[in-house]
């Protein structure tokens, strides 16, 4: 039972489906060299260059997979895999990555995204919504790069906003998205920390913070931070900041006595990191732009003043 | 009391009114009194959080109160995301403790009070000493300010908005209740009250620039 299915799963992720192709013409910016020898140790994992130009993965002498291209980045083997994932091999660790193009897409749908399989919306809907052309835009690159499906945009009025949404109904992104926990319930969401390197953390929280992120103008001084009311994703976004080597601080909760209320909860990230946060972070959303250029004049005035 | 999030970012926008609707027509008993319904929202580019509750005792009305109160959030100037949208059900008239009475005059006095209150309270700190001497030091509060409002269509209005800015927040709080009066969900403003605790406030983040210290209080 289900042998068949489990053979077409292993294809898709280590023998070279159709994404990885769609994946390998692609430009890979993080790729710096091919596996040079025919085989590397790396603790556990060697790997072989086979007759055909293939890399084969090994583990106690007992192949893993086949791929065709590896790539080494520091002390790190990467192998593109399908929908947005890389087989990361290092020092006795093989896990799967996201790339950051998925990394960053995962950051937009848990800020302002949703997914829905319910009797009410029985269609594995995977959506995103904004008020930004330009996030719906690079909502719409990533989606197609990642699953190679274009979702369908659809924009209206809603008395006085303008809003843009956009949608698919495929069980496979669905349940890949659903995997990576992405979003595991209705109005949560959490951060699949296990799933990232440095620059698939960065991303993440590019995207994150491009939907749910803000940028306070009091004065002259600005504050930036990030707000949710999903407290247990909001740790995890810290986390991820401190991963970063970043200090970001307590999180704070907007405290309402009154039982009528959801709790809203938010954190923001030390002036000294705002130049860091910009140089590795950053955002797609236009206003937010807007001010980080406004922070990083600031800085150079100051720092030529000092 | 029984609470139930009728609406979600990212469903349709029609469901606020539909579910509120299905809510009470299953929930609302002989001994319901009142019911409120709540807007948990924000404007994300300075993140003001807010809230705006409406309250009533006609179940035929929550579900328009609902659609118009999210109708009302989402048509603030700002990039707005509106969060929830709460039901709450109750056997007493929960808006009658909603008591928000002070002047604006008598809030901007209070805030300048909580302003002068932490620059003391940093100046008596003994670790702050050596980073403030001889420089001004400008204080950052993240403050809240509700409003009362009255209204022929429901029993009352609240508006509730926090911010680091009490200007930004005045003018917001200034905005919603001017929508809230031309969509006559309310009638006009009954009085404000300003919410900070000095002693509960702490510093967040600095930022030293020249002679001025800022200080951020969360």
């Amino acid at each position: 039972m289900g042998g068949g299915s489990a053979v077409r799963q292993c294809e898709r992720r280590f023998h070279q489906g159709k994404s990885i192709h769609e994946d390998n013409s692609g430009s890979d910016v993080r790729c710096k060299k091919e596996v040079p020898g025919t085989n590397n140790v790396f603790g556990k994992y060697v790997i072989r260059k086979t007759k055909k130009g293939e890399y084969e993965l090994l583990k106690g002498g007992e192949s893993i997979g086949w791929f065709s291209v590896a790539v080494v980045k520091n002390d790190r083997v990467l192998f593109p895999l399908s929908q947005g994932m890389l087989l990361e091999v290092s020092e006795g660790v093989c896990r799967e990555i996201l790339t950051p193009e998925k990394a960053e897409l995962c950051g937009l749908i848990a800020s302002d995204g949703g997914m829905y399989s319910t009797k009410a919306h029985p269609h594995h809907e995977v959506h995103f919504i904004s008020i930004d052309r330009e996030l719906v835009d690079r909502y719409n690159e990533l989606f197609k790069k990642i699953y190679g499906i274009e979702p369908h945009l659809h924009s209206y009025k809603k008395r006085g906003g303008s809003y843009f949404e956009l949608r698919t109904y495929d069980r496979g992104v669905y349940f890949d998205l659903w995997d990576l926990g992405t979003k595991p319930g209705a109005f949560q969401f959490r951060v699949p920390l296990k799933h990232l390197d440095e620059e698939g953390l960065r991303r993440y929280l590019s995207g994150f913070f491009s939907g749910d992120g803000y940028i306070t103008k009091d004065g002259k001084q600005y504050r930036i931070g990030l707000q949710s009311t999903c407290k247990d994703g909001l740790e995890e976004l810290r986390k991820a900041f401190q991963f970063l080597r970043f200090h970001p601080h307590e999180i704070h909760f907007w405290e309402k006595e009154k039982p009528r209320w959801r709790d809203q909860y938010h954190f923001s990230i030390p002036v000294n990191e705002h130049m860091r946060f910009i140089n590795e972070v950053s955002t797609y959303r236009p206003d937010h732009l807007k001010r980080l250029r406004e922070i990083e004049r600031q800085y150079k005035r100051r720092k030529n003043r000092d | 009391m029984n609470r139930a999030t009728v609406w979600g970012w990212g469903d349709d926008f029609e469901a606020a009114r539909t579910n509120s609707e299905k809510y009470v027509s299953k929930r609302w008993k002989e001994k319901t009194k009142e019911c409120a319904i709540g807007i948990t929202a924000i404007e994300r580019l300075e993140g003001t959080s807010f809230y705006i509750a409406a309250f009533t005792s006609d179940p035929k009305k929550v579900g328009d109160l609902a659609d118009r109160l999210l109708d009302v959030a989402l048509g603030l100037k700002g990039d707005i995301k509106v969060d929830f949208v709460t039901i709450v059900l109750s056997e007493d008239m929960i808006s009658e403790k909603e008591l928000y009475r002070d002047s604006l005059r008598y809030v901007e006095e209070e805030y300048k009070r909580c302003e002068k209150a932490l620059v003391a309270k940093v100046r008596e700190d003994p670790k702050m000493k050596a980073k403030v001497q001889g420089r001004k030091i400008v204080v950052i509060p993240e403050v809240c300010i509700t409003c009362e409002l009255d209204s022929d269509y429901a029993n009352k209005v609240i508006v509730d908005a926090t911010d680091t800015n009490f200007t930004r927040l005045k003018n917001f709080i200034h905005s919603v209740n001017e929508r809230l009066i031309k969509e006559e969900l309310a009638k006009g403003i009954v009085g404000f009250k300003l919410t900070e605790d000095v002693e509960k406030l702490k510093i967040e983040d600095i930022d030293v620039e020249g002679d001025k210290i800022y200080m951020w209080f969360v």
